[in-house]
């Protein structure tokens, strides 16, 4: 266990929490902050500390979601959307926006989560949830989804067509405080149980004959780590969009950073993944000032060139 | 769906170093993993320490029963050392090492030569010295009985004369050590019982002196193998191509 690591991710989360909210379009005025000023605090906390909050939850949630399904599927390129719960969470909020239901979150979610079942279901009818049988019932999935996200866009009105580009993009909005402690409720729970079982994830990412020979009932671990990390997954999507790159990037970085050891690079992951986001978020509304660029588009222009210098990294290793 | 194996029955006792040898295909594999437990779909009946195999509880029978897998890939960046403290997660599966845990993985550090290697990443290792940290992993669970799937793959012949005196070391302290040889003289040397298979079924079980002689033995691997003698009259297998002229 890397200790190093784990303080290193609790102090970049902690930083992210203390300076994200004072990053936006307009600096916010300290003295009418000190003075109580209703309408200041009401941007720093409605807009700022609750986008700061979702933002981290978001992160969090997506990166220790990814570092799960590299573990289980034994693929370095897996993500939390691997298994298609976030084009099925894309399909029940595009239905929802197409629809007028207005509960887009609550059909996204239920569309990742409907998703989930349908590839559990495809995967497990041959070899119980082998590793290829999820990625290519994943893949299936998600490429009908796609096209039935294709159709109904073709078919959207013009202010439903902009909503739908808007939520696919995915990106981080202020949410009520209420709702919020529902999220925090709903995953950080998962963060600690995933953490918890970080031995049986070390066993898992060697094989599951090399788990099961070790003592570790493979199957109720798998439907474990694919149950939670595919509901960190929903959820984050159903509030966010689908966000990319955080859960295939940072868990690489932090593996980079502090070795494969699932007992550091759960926490440490959890952790980075949630400053990670929130940083994104701080920029893409402060860059380009008062424009907002959405923290999906800031991952991916960070995400991309990331990916391509791991990788070149783990060549030069290999060699 | 092909059966691999048929109409197998044996007893196999703590104290004995038995070698399981046959051609590929012949069941090997699919014997140790079904006596650890991995293949549960097997017919007729599997008893460890009397009791049956399908009933124990997957954490229990990792206490009996330790097994060495015929691969050695894995993640990259683990240690030497985290793969052989993988084995004490029947014993203790927590986040942290107990005095125990470390005792026992500093010893089957020890006892498989590769407590140098502790700190090391396995996949920098070569394949003999990731052979010993694996074998150290199996032996780190301390069990009764050791099922091993070709444990000297990839070692040079000093490595594996060791690891097999190793193991025989093992069974003379009252365990029972099984493993898939493909080295017949290697098996001859070191092994107290050999269990030859054939096409799924046991055609050669009993003593190791009396295998090389046997009609199995010659209908397995005869006309490419030729039984020698050397000159303390000791019998040993040889490739016959090697000894046309």
């Amino acid at each position: 266990m890397n200790l190093r690591t784990i303080g290193l991710a609790i102090v970049c989360a902690f930083l992210a929490l203390l300076l994200s909210p004072w990053l936006g379009p307009e600096p916010l005025n300290m003295q009418a902050l000190l003075h109580g000023d209703p309408a200041e605090w009401n941007i720093f906390l409605e807009l700022r500390v609750s986008r700061t909050i979702l933002a981290l939850l978001a992160g969090g949630s997506l990166a220790a979601a990814g570092t799960v399904f590299q573990a289980l599927l034994r693929n370095s390129l897996a993500t939390p959307y691997t298994l298609g719960v976030s084009s099925g969470a894309a399909l029940g909020a595009v239905l929802a926006i197409c629809f007028r239901i207005p509960a887009i979150s609550l059909c996204a979610l239920g569309g990742g989560l409907a998703v989930l079942l349908l590839v559990l279901r495809l995967a497990g009818r041959g070899a119980p949830f082998s590793a290829h049988a999820l990625i290519l019932a994943g893949v299936s999935v998600t490429s009908v989804c796609g096209a039935l996200i294709t159709v109904l866009h073709s078919y959207a009105g013009f202010s439903q067509s902009f909503s739908i580009t808007s939520w696919l993009i995915g990106g981080i909005d202020a949410l009520s405080f209420t709702t919020l402690a529902w999220f925090t409720v709903a995953v950080v729970p998962v963060w600690v149980l995933l953490a918890w079982y970080a031995p049986a994830w070390n066993l898992l990412s060697f094989g599951d004959t090399w788990a099961e020979a070790r003592g570790l009932p493979v199957k109720k671990f798998s439907v474990l780590g694919y149950l939670a990390g595919s509901w960190l997954a929903a959820l984050t999507v159903s509030f966010t969009g689908p966000i990319g790159f955080i859960g295939l990037l940072v868990p690489h970085f932090v593996r980079e950073a502090g070795g494969p050891d699932h007992r550091t690079l759960i926490p440490s992951a959890t952790l980075f993944g949630a400053a990670f986001l929130a940083v994104c978020d701080a920029l893409g509304r402060t860059v380009m000032s008062p424009s907002d660029i959405p923290a999906g588009v800031i991952t991916a222009i960070i995400g991309g060139p990331g990916l391509v210098w791991i990788l070149s990294r783990e060549q030069k290793g290999a060699v | 769906m092909r059966r691999a194996l048929t109409g197998v029955t044996f007893d196999l006792h703590a104290g004995e170093f038995v070698a399981l040898l046959g051609l590929n295909g012949a069941g090997k594999s699919t014997l140790l993993e079904t006596l650890a437990g991995l293949l549960a779909g097997y017919g007729g009946s599997c008893i460890v320490q009397e009791k049956e195999l399908r009933d124990y509880a997957r954490r229990d029978l990792s206490r009996q029963v330790s097994f060495l897998p015929q691969w050695q890939f894995g993640p990259t960046g683990f240690s030497v050392r985290q793969i052989v403290a993988m084995g004490r997660y029947p014993h203790s599966a927590g986040w942290t090492e107990s005095p125990e845990d470390q005792r026992a993985i500093n010893a089957a550090l020890e006892a498989c030569q590769c407590a140098h290697l502790a700190d090391r990443g396995f996949q920098t290792l070569s394949g003999g010295e990731r052979q010993r940290a694996l074998l150290a992993s199996a032996l780190a669970q301390e069990t009764k009985i050791l099922a091993l799937d070709e444990p000297s793959a990839h070692a040079d012949p000093p490595l594996q004369a060791s690891l097999f005196s190793l193991l025989r070391d093992r069974a003379s302290q009252g365990n029972l050590c099984i493993a898939a040889v493909h080295d017949i003289n290697l098996a001859v040397a070191f092994a107290t019982r050999v269990i030859l298979l054939h096409e799924g079924g046991v055609v050669y079980d009993g003593k190791v002196d009396e295998l090389l002689a046997s009609k199995a033995f010659a209908a397995v691997f005869g006309p490419q193998i030729t039984v020698l003698q050397d000159t303390a009259g000791r019998s040993f297998a040889a490739y016959s191509q090697r000894l046309q002229p």
